[in-house]
């Protein structure tokens, strides 16, 4: 991942903080009777993705960490509100950000988190694609056993 | 109907998202020309917000308040936070790391402006 891209996806949460914080404001400070539940839940994603936002501007370890948590916590909200408003769609008075797993936000809350794998915590390169070749035991395991010389 | 300054800075702000488009297709960072062209719809997204307060001071009000101001509010806010990814570029803590990527931040701020633009007609109408 190059500084392009981790520039380019502050870019994308900014925007999403943005629309998800926009409208969450503006539906608490003059409907929030209406549908409270989902107009919080829209507050608390608009807050992640602040935060996300916010930590992957950041170097220091201490903000990577904070960077993983916090995608971590994004993707487990847009699934469990996601799975919700589909299994559930009468628990919603009106639609939040992660309705239908991020559906008016074009499914960017579903796909970012997984986009980077260094905010999604794994390594970039799958284990099972790490060809045997490169395995170099340790210089005790390859040595040929003693043959009866020694004895 | 749609007014004409703001079908002027959708229509511009469409063209800056397929000019990045085209420069982060070929791999190549935005150049100076991106960054000219995005202060003038700056510029221009700053004017129409200020046209717009003027016309709330008169009789005519868009039916939903809260939400037709948030849009126009939004659509001054949406550029600049996008710059702010660009300020290691710029301060000098990510020299020379300019990619084809901020090509591509600059094309998503510019499609956002393009769909704040659009919700912007729909609520004021």
């Amino acid at each position: 991942m190059t500084a392009g891209s981790v520039r380019a996806l502050a870019a994308t949460y900014s925007l999403l903080a943005l629309a998800g914080g926009g409208r969450s404001l503006t539906q608490i400070t003059t409907r929030l009777s209406e549908a409270a539940l989902a107009y919080g839940l829209s507050a608390v994603a608009a807050a992640t993705y602040l935060l996300i936002a916010v930590a992957l501007r950041q170097p220091s370890r201490r903000w990577r960490e904070i960077l993983v948590v916090a995608c971590s916590a994004e993707l487990a909200g847009v699934l469990a509100v996601g799975s919700a408003t589909l299994l559930r769609p009468h628990a919603f008075a009106d639609q939040t950000v992660w309705s239908h797993y991020g559906e008016g936000y074009a499914y960017l809350p579903l796909v970012l988190p997984r986009a980077h794998p260094r905010l999604a915590g794994v390594p970039s390169q799958p284990l099972a694609s790490v060809p045997l070749t490169r395995y170099s035991p340790p210089a005790t395991l390859a040595r040929p056993p003693q043959t009866g010389a020694n004895r | 109907m749609i007014d004409g300054l703001l079908l002027t800075l959708g229509v511009y702000a469409g063209a800056l998202a397929a000019y990045s488009v085209g420069y982060a297709v070929r791999g190549r960072a935005p150049t100076a020309r991106h960054a000219a062209a995005a202060l003038v719809l700056q510029a221009g997204l700053v004017l129409h917000a200020l046209e717009r307060l003027v016309t709330l001071s008169g009789s005519a009000r868009p039916p939903d308040l809260a939400v037709a101001v948030g849009y126009v509010v939004a659509s001054v806010l949406v550029l600049p936070l996008v710059a702010g990814s660009f300020a290691p570029l710029l301060d000098g803590r990510a020299p020379g790391t300019a990619s084809a990527w901020d090509a591509v931040a600059l094309a998503i701020a510019s499609a956002a402006t393009v769909v704040v633009v659009a919700r912007i007609d729909a609520t004021w109408q």
